[in-house]
């Protein structure tokens, strides 16, 4: 019975020691979900943050700690962006952001692509459009023109 | 004397060098053939003298002769001969002349193999390579000269000689067998793109636009971009092993510079298909071809000039102006030279639908070209936004990632389409008989990787759009075979054997994209990377999915060349120890100060098909140096890049091949023109 009511008792602790594993899980995972957001502000390696693992940097573990503290403070994204941002300039930030003339960083492939894509379509358009060269003529080759297909069927190579 | 000489061989190849260009030219406008044939001699006498130099260079670095500026900053005496070598390569004055050797090499090869097969071509081919050559050698000589002797002690009145008892030393991170090795396929595949342009140029001037130019063309392009392949694969597996980040492809500035014209030439090499069997895309294979050259310029450029690190380094680069000069005129004559010709470029046929091979390969090659585009703006945006804005931003690997995965997918997906349509117009019947299978088979694999755990969303379609292209790529192989099979009797793999070298093109092709295929699905495999860090003494152990790893030793290394800290991991599978794993800690001494490098560890699963890899570094040690920082990727598929890779080189290499029906016509072409000489003998 005196076992019983000491396990009891120590179901508490065990219930807040999960639930600070689970919050110290939860928090590592925000940490390395926002790590990718940064680049190491060290120079040597044009890395994300998380990345950047070459010996002797001097900037990657004190950035690290930095924006645990932040998340630790109950920072959202946005604003440890935002801090990130204040503290080491926007060269911190591993993609431009999406807003004034950094849109066009995003928006640009995208357009050329759509661009490009019109430009195909209408080559083909174009294409299709105009009659084959030849001589014009009144003979019904439509006879002819199955037969063609039909050898062309056999024949043209698929390569 | 060894730098005399190559100071020499330098000058004389300039004079040379010019020479040639004169005097191809001089001779084409006086129709001189003996100018011509000089201008030809010339090119292979600047091959000899670049040689010379390049040799002597060489060996200034097989003797550590550290009166040369070049050799002082980029060896030590402590160096491994091999790395002494790789040198040569190892910095800027170096690598230009690496650049100007490779093409003079080029030029001599193409020079000897074409002269009399393109007569009326080749003296432009020769006179635009030797120009580029010229843009080298003028670069080497009057900016960057490899052959700069003596390194100076500025003294207040006037520089004074001095020899470094030892030099700098190799940048560690270029201290690996990939580097020797790497930088030489990369910059085969740049230089090599300069053949099919002087061809283009070389066709448009004699307005010789037919199928010859095209063919010859073609073939240096796949020599080029299969060189451009195994340098960037090869680029990769340094990275992998060296850098030490678990990865293989950062979007570094210098990768993308070597992606830009791979993705140029593979839009090549699919749309001159469409030339060859239709007549079509004329001035767009012009474009290509074009462009590819300007790209390849435009990396070295980049990698050299550092105009990407700051809007203002462009002006700071000594070379980064003469680039930017250069590829102004080339790009402009030749798109001027394009317009002059364009009424010679008109299409021989028109399309007859927009579901045929015709227009797949149309589409393949505006997704290739965007993602070139996506690649180019997104390298050069910093720069753009600078000068813009005046706020320096970045742009790295989460950018170019969510740009490039959907264009990426959408180009496997075109690589299973392109093959099962028929040229000029695929009917219905058809599409439904070649895509129903290898459809229904994708889904239901994607059913099942989905109920195995894979939820992400890319990872999940880049695997389905494997399954499809693999399963399409099979089929091929298979129908081609057992229509073999049936009309000659043969066994399937005979059949299979067959069937690739009756038509190495097509199916050297197909193996390309098999290679493609793996390397997409290493590729996604990075979606399912986990990783863990401890710090460990010895007897501590560390867990990262089913794997333990336990410090048995802690210890140092020396080497004349480096000082290590070293660990010995064992390594154990669900509890059973299967390697010792060895990862270092590196201080390079030589050079004014210590370069610390770690040398990753890597447990390679290979037996099992996920060929995974469990990737170990030693990051650095705690303060009290009795612990050890131990980073442990798990990366998943990562060895099918490296296999892909292969694959991909052994189906270009295939493609390369001539059909074996071809060298039988030969040969019996060759036996019935001399079979008169043998009855006339006998007469």
């Amino acid at each position: 019975m005196k076992v019983r009511f000491s396990s009891l008792r120590l179901l508490p602790l065990g219930v807040l020691l999960l639930a600070s594993l689970a919050f110290t899980a939860d928090r590592n995972e925000r940490v390395k979900d926002l790590t990718p957001k940064f680049m190491c502000i060290c120079g040597g390696c044009n890395q994300v943050l998380m990345n950047c693992n070459h010996v002797g940097c001097p900037s990657r573990e004190a950035m690290l700690k930095d924006l645990g503290h932040q998340v630790d403070a109950g920072m959202t994204d946005d604003g440890v962006v935002e801090y990130f941002t204040g503290k080491y300039g926007a060269s911190v930030l591993s993609a431009p952001p999406a807003s004034g003339f950094n849109l066009t960083a995003w928006l640009m492939p995208f357009v050329a692509l759509g661009i490009g894509l019109a430009v195909a379509i209408a080559f083909v358009r174009r294409y299709k459009a105009q009659p084959a060269n030849g001589p014009s003529t009144n003979v019904d080759l439509t006879a002819y023109q199955q037969k063609v297909e039909e050898e062309l069927k056999k024949f043209t190579p698929e390569d | 004397m060894a730098a005399q000489i190559g100071q020499f061989a330098l000058a004389l190849a300039w004079v040379v060098t010019v020479y040639s260009v004169i005097s191809s030219l001089l001779g084409i406008r006086l129709k001189n053939d003996k100018l011509i044939a000089s201008g030809r001699n010339a090119a292979l006498g600047t091959c000899a003298s670049i040689t010379t130099a390049i040799v002597c260079l060489g060996y200034l670095f097989a003797v550590s002769d550290f009166s040369i500026k070049y050799i002082a900053a980029h060896s030590n005496r402590d160096l491994p001969i091999y790395f002494k070598v790789s040198s040569i390569w190892g910095g800027q004055e170096g690598s230009l002349l690496f650049w100007g050797w490779l093409l003079t090499i080029y030029t001599a090869l193409v020079t000897l193999q074409n002269w009399r097969k393109h007569s009326a071509m080749m003296p432009y081919v020769t006179a635009v390579l030797m120009t580029t050559s010229l843009f080298f050698t003028s670069m080497l000589l009057f900016g960057v000269n490899p052959f700069n002797q003596t390194v100076f002690l500025h003294a207040q009145s006037s520089p004074i000689p001095f020899v470094p008892r030892d030099g700098n030393g190799l940048n560690p991170l270029l201290q690996d067998p990939y580097m020797v090795i790497h930088p030489p396929m990369l910059y085969l595949g740049f230089v090599g793109f300069a053949v099919p342009f002087a061809f283009a140029i070389a066709a448009m001037v004699t307005k010789q636009l037919g199928d010859t130019w095209i063919r010859t063309t073609r073939r240096w392009t796949m020599v080029a971009w299969m060189f451009l392949s195994i340098g960037i694969m090869l680029g990769g597996k340094w990275a992998y092993h060296e850098l030490g980040w678990g990865g293989f492809w950062g979007w570094d500035p210098v990768e993308n510079a070597s992606l830009m014209p791979w993705l140029i030439g593979t839009a090549f090499l699919h749309s001159v298909m469409v030339q060859e069997k239709k007549g079509m895309l004329k001035v767009w294979n012009m474009v290509l071809v074009i462009m590819a050259f300007i790209m390849s310029i435009f990396g070295t450029f980049l990698t050299r000039s550092g105009v990407v690190n700051s809007v203002h380094a462009f002006a700071q680069s000594p070379i980064g102006g003469y680039f930017a000069a250069f590829i102004v005129v080339a790009l402009s004559a030749s798109l001027y030279l394009l317009f002059d010709r364009l009424r010679y470029l008109k299409s021989e046929t028109q399309m007859e639908s927009v579901v045929s091979r015709e227009s797949s390969f149309m589409f393949n090659n505006l997704i290739l070209l965007a993602a070139c585009f996506a690649v180019f703006w997104g390298t050069m945006f910093p720069v753009i936004s600078e000068a813009v804005t005046g706020t320096k931003i970045t742009v790295s690997a989460p950018f170019f990632n969510k740009v490039n995965v959907p264009i990426a997918i959408f180009l496997m997906f075109l690589t299973g389409v392109g093959p099962l349509l028929a040229w000029r117009k695929a009917s219905t019947d058809s599409l439904k008989r070649n895509f129903m299978v290898p459809a229904i088979l994708a889904l239901a694999s994607g059913i099942v990787l989905y109920f195995r755990g894979v939820h992400h969303f890319y990872a999940w379609l880049a695997f389905v759009m494997s399954i499809f292209v693999t399963i399409t790529i099979f089929r091929e192989f298979y129908k081609g075979a057992k229509a073999r099979t049936i009309g000659t009797g043969e066994r399937l793999i005979e059949a299979v054997v067959n069937l690739t070298f009756r038509n190495t093109r097509r199916y050297g092709g197909y193996i390309v994209h098999f290679g493609f295929v793996l390397l997409f699905i290493g590729w996604a495999g990075q979606a399912f990377t986990t990783d863990s860090q401890a710090e460990l003494g010895v007897g501590d152990t560390m867990n990262i999915r089913e794997y333990t790893l336990r410090m048995d030793k802690l210890g140092t290394a020396d080497d004349p060349n480096y000082s290590a800290q070293t660990a010995t991991i064992s390594l154990f599978e669900w509890g059973t120890k299967v390697a010792n794993l060895l990862p270092e800690r590196r201080v390079y001494t030589a050079g004014p100060e210590p370069q610390p490098t770690s040398e990753v560890a890597i447990y390679d699963t290979a037996r099992n098909l996920y060929k995974s890899d469990l990737y170990v570094v030693f990051a650095g040690s705690t303060p009290d140096n009795k612990k050890a920082i131990i980073q442990a990727f798990y990366n998943p598929l990562t060895a099918w890049v490296w296999i892909g890779g292969v694959v991909l080189v052994v189906g270009t290499l295939i493609a390369l091949l001539p059909n074996k029906k071809t060298i039988v016509r030969r040969r019996v072409e060759t036996e019935i023109k001399e079979e008169p000489k043998i009855v006339e003998s006998k007469v």
